[in-house]
């Protein structure tokens, strides 16, 4: 599966607020409300199995104030894609995923 | 563990033998006792003191023994932005360990070149070697790097290390 191809998968299925191309990244803006199941979405179906790294933006005087950035890779095909969301503060907690990953 | 049947001819041990299969043993030594080669390259080696100190103390694992000989490690942990420039370098390490070995990547850019999009910089250390386990974070947490050697014992455990000794030198 080539990187455009998955793009249109996850367009297709879900409502993307922006896309941002750059130098060959691609980086989704996602809404918080749908996040969890795109990322899920990526990870189950699109073979994007390594979250390689989380990350956060501060946009000081803005409302909602943080924004998350979520990197996913895809061990198998070497792709890369970004994700950004910017949840309201009052959105709580959310169970974390095992860091390590291993090939058995 | 008592033992009821008798498999010992001293008397002195009748009754405190455990038996098991070499396989089962030989993994069990290794997986206890895995060396690592700490190959440090960037910010991800100072994550890896950490874990090597006594905050985080990689010894209840056994696995403290950082050596700097590849001769006598197991594991690579590469921790860091490979370039190529030290890629070569890398690659040449890593044969001069003697089999069996493992290789954890340590990091996004370990595992992918991580920020680095760069014509200077090895896009993932799995282009050159075989990788054992990925561990995300940039810098991934000394926790992190724990649960990754946790998983490469599982992984240990699980191989058959006579089987695989025999099919290597027979086939």
């Amino acid at each position: 599966m080539t990187a455009a191809q998955a793009l249109s998968a996850i367009e297709a299925k879900f409502a993307v607020a922006k896309k941002i191309e750059f130098r060959g990244e691609t980086t989704l803006m996602v809404e918080s409300a749908t996040f969890w199941e795109l990322a899920k979405f990526c990870r189950e179906n699109l073979g994007f199995d390594y979250l390689l790294d989380i990350s956060s933006v501060d946009h000081f005087g803005e409302e909602p104030r943080f924004e998350m950035v979520y990197e996913l890779y895809s061990t198998e095909r070497g792709q890369h894609l970004r994700l950004r969301r910017r949840p309201s503060p009052m959105s709580g907690p959310r169970p974390t995923g095992t860091s390590a990953r291993c090939l058995t | 563990m008592q033992a009821q049947t008798e498999y010992g001819y001293n008397s002195k041990i009748e009754g405190d033998v455990v038996l098991t299969t070499v396989d089962a043993a030989l993994a069990w030594f290794r997986k206890n006792s895995v060396w690592p080669m700490p190959m440090g390259l960037a910010c991800c080696g100072i994550e890896l003191m950490a874990v090597g100190a006594s905050r985080f103390d990689i010894s209840r694992f056994g696995s403290e023994v950082m050596r700097f000989s590849p001769r006598q490690s197991d594991c690579m942990i590469v921790a860091g932005t490979v370039t190529y420039k030290m890629a070569g370098s890398v690659k040449r390490i890593w044969d001069q360990m003697p089999e069996p070995k493992w290789c954890i990547a340590m990091g996004a850019c370990a595992s992918s070149g991580g920020m680095y999009r760069s014509y200077a910089v090895l896009q993932g250390i799995d282009q050159l070697l075989p990788v054992d386990v990925y561990i995300s974070g940039c810098p991934p947490r000394p926790e992190a790097l724990i649960e990754g050697l946790l998983k490469l014992q599982k992984k240990i455990d699980t191989e058959h290390a006579l089987a695989d000794q025999k099919r290597a030198l027979f086939s």
